[in-house]
């Protein structure tokens, strides 16, 4: 299967300074690729090669296998790029917005005037679609900054960091969105410095750092980086010696501590094994009255790799 | 070629101008307000130009032939309404102050056997309180005007005198030299005749320094994209990136073209005045908005952002308004005077001064070159120059 994007070995220098050294990644088609980093990690200078924006001095980026560049018209009409300042014109309406950069897509003007309907559906602004975008609030103008994106059914899209500065219900919608975007087969290049976005919506996620990747994977994959393991506290009353002593004879558990009114295990996995964990402990004759569980994220795989935390 | 994308462009930046009220307040409703207020200052508010009409006084001998050649100059103005009311002589001051007539001129008693004989005749003007306005002073340039013509008949006459001249033959000669057209007349010059009015060089001038204001409308609107971080998503659309500045680059020439053009036709009717034909005036507006935008290029590929091409823009539009002459013409003939034909401004008004004497595309050929110089080197210097990147 042909990737919808290949990039490989892209390196930009600013004079001395390399800001993306040897970055390679593929995304297939209905995957959702993030690329998570600190500010000027080198995240925006990558996005801007991969969307045509940017010549890389060495390496290069494919979409649906076409070398990608300025110049490559055929190759930037598979993108869609949703910049992470707001990208539209405050002077015109939603829908005016929308048929500008339709008509820049070379869209026909017919399907352009269905398909603006169709994306002023999904972004949720169809009553206020006349209305001058500069009279929008922050969360709809960040809707419309998506969906002008969306707007020529791009076999990429391309969001950076699309959710800074907007209010949690706006947020939501718009993660909402990807999701439903990503189940429609669309690839996806979402970067962020929010780990929860990541985790939320990333099946495969790449760490980069000073320009380069430091990791690459799937969630598990990178959090097995670190070394770390889950961390389950059982707290309640009854035998928690007998408990303990059922519990550490469990593959999954590797340590079992005994406090006053608590256990604390260290397990592999957690979200597989509690429930066999829980009845276990009961079954042994602890009444169980919490139960918590403590697992490494993104944030601690960035400051296993990086010795930092990622955002300094 | 994008055309297709060119155009969506340039239509797109021309509606937002239009809304945003930017173009039609800093590129017509201003420069129209500085015309009109410039023409108030510079014409004299509350001042009458017109001459009233006015009576004249005149004490003469009867069938005195010079006199009579003298009223035959007098009725001969038509700038001002003369009425001639003989006298009998007498006590003429009075006549004057009671006010029966405006003003007075007594000839002496066989004024015409005077300038016959080669004397010295003197006529006495009297004036109502002994002042003059400006009627009074044309009636009294004509009458001395005519009697330097009389006093050269008159050493005419004394040379024909003596040389045997009859007397009938002498006051034919004297009132002939007095009256006669004048045999060497200074036609009017290319020169001159490509000089603007004063209503005609402030329309000429508010419109040319206007131009840098309008044009800028479009590509610094490239800068503006930048920093509002629009362009990386026009970057991202499928077209060549030259579109964007190509695309910017045709709105200011449209805007600067509608613009001095409505600024010209609406100056034309406001103050009376005709530039020449339509089609030389059309190519000098046409290669004058070029050189314009060109210069606005330039400057939008010195700077960083958009606040400092607008910056850059008014002080370079403000200095070659002022040293082309928008704002008064640069008089002399040395090196200031030099420069200043070579900016666009003056070009520009140079070249409807030439098509308002009726000048042609070929009698453009100067400004037209010097304004194409413009543009060249301009279009050449952008491409040559690195553009400058905004700070992170």
């Amino acid at each position: 299967m042909v990737a919808v994007l290949e990039c490989s070995e892209l390196v930009r220098r600013f004079g001395d300074l390399t800001a993306v050294d040897g970055v390679s990644f593929e995304i297939q088609q209905g995957e959702t690729f993030g690329l998570i980093g600190p500010n000027g990690a080198g995240k925006t200078t990558t996005i801007s090669m991969v969307a045509g924006l940017l010549e890389p001095d060495s390496g290069s980026a494919t979409v649906k296998g076409i070398t990608i560049g300025p110049r490559a018209i055929e190759a930037k009409a598979a993108i869609g790029l949703v910049p992470q300042d707001l990208a539209i014109y405050p002077d015109l309406t939603a829908r005016e917005n929308l048929r500008f950069f339709g008509r820049l897509q070379r869209l026909d003007k017919a399907a352009l005037a269905a398909r603006i309907d169709e994306v002023l559906e999904v972004i949720g602004l169809t009553e206020r679609a006349d209305d001058l975008a500069k009279e929008y609030s922050g969360g709809m103008k960040r809707r419309l900054n998506i969906g002008i994106g969306l707007l020529h059914h791009p076999d990429l899209l391309i969001l950076d960091e699309p959710t800074v500065g907007v209010d949690p219900q706006s947020r939501n919608a718009i993660l909402e969105s990807v999701e439903a975007l990503s189940i429609e087969g669309m690839a996806v290049l979402y970067t962020t410095h929010y780990m929860e976005e990541a985790e939320r919506l990333c099946d495969r996620i790449a760490i980069i750092d000073h320009g380069v990747v430091q990791a690459e994977g799937t969630q598990d994959e990178l959090l097995r980086l670190t070394g770390e393991v889950d961390k389950v506290a059982l707290q309640g009353a009854g035998d928690l010696q007998a408990a303990a002593d059922r519990l550490r004879e469990m593959a999954s558990v590797q340590t079992v501590g005994i406090e006053r009114r608590a256990l604390d295990l260290t397990v592999a996995d957690a979200p597989t094994v509690l429930a066999g964990i829980v009845s276990t402990a009961a079954d042994a004759g602890m009444s169980i009255t919490d139960v918590q569980v403590a697992r490494p994220d993104l944030e601690s795989v960035f400051l296993h790799l990086t010795g930092r935390a990622l955002r300094d | 070629m994008d055309t297709a994308a060119i155009l969506t462009m340039t239509a797109s930046d021309l509606r937002q101008r239009v809304r945003d009220r930017s173009v039609l307040i800093f590129g017509l409703a201003v420069p129209f307000a500085l015309m009109w207020v410039f023409n108030l200052l510079f014409s004299g508010v509350g001042s009458s130009e017109s001459l009233e009409p006015i009576t004249v006084g005149v004490v003469a001998g009867a069938d005195d032939l010079v006199v009579a050649g003298f009223l035959d100059v007098v009725d001969s103005i038509d700038a001002l309404e003369i009425t001639v009311e003989p006298l009998d002589g007498g006590d003429v001051e009075a006549v004057v102050d009671a006010g029966e007539v405006d003003m007075a001129l007594v000839f002496p008693e066989d004024f015409a056997g005077l300038v016959q004989a080669g004397g010295s005749p003197t006529v006495e003007a009297f004036t109502s309180g002994g002042g003059t306005g400006l009627e009074e002073q044309v009636v009294l340039s004509v009458a001395s005007g005519f009697l330097d013509r009389v006093a050269t008949a008159t050493r005419a006459a004394a040379a024909a005198n003596e040389a045997g001249v009859s007397g009938d033959q002498l006051t034919a000669i004297s009132q002939q030299v007095a009256t006669a057209a004048p045999t060497v007349v200074a036609e009017v010059g290319a020169g001159s005749d490509e000089q603007l009015s004063l209503q005609g060089y402030l329309v000429a001038g508010q419109t040319a320094l206007f131009m840098f204001f309008t044009v800028g409308f479009g590509v610094i609107g490239y800068l503006q994209e930048r920093d509002v971080g629009t362009l990386p998503r026009l970057q991202s659309m499928p077209m060549a990136p030259s579109a964007i500045i190509m695309a910017k680059t045709l709105t200011s020439f449209v805007l600067g073209v509608v613009a001095t053009s409505v600024l010209l036709g609406a100056g034309a009717t406001l103050f009376d005045l005709s530039f020449g034909a339509v089609v030389p005036v059309a190519v000098l507006v046409l290669v004058a908005v070029a050189a314009t935008t060109s210069l606005v290029l330039l400057i939008t590929k010195v700077v960083s952002t958009a606040e400092q091409a607008q910056v850059a823009n008014s002080i370079v539009g403000l200095v070659m308004g002022i040293l082309g002459g928008a704002f008064f013409p640069i008089g002399g003939s040395g090196w200031l005077a030099l420069v200043s034909d070579l900016t666009p401004p003056a070009a520009f008004i140079r070249g409807l001064g030439i098509t308002n004497g009726g000048g042609g595309v070929a009698d453009l050929a100067t400004p037209l070159a010097i304004l194409a110089a413009f543009l060249v080197v301009s279009v050449v210097l952008w491409f040559v120059l690195p553009q400058r990147e905004a700070a992170a």
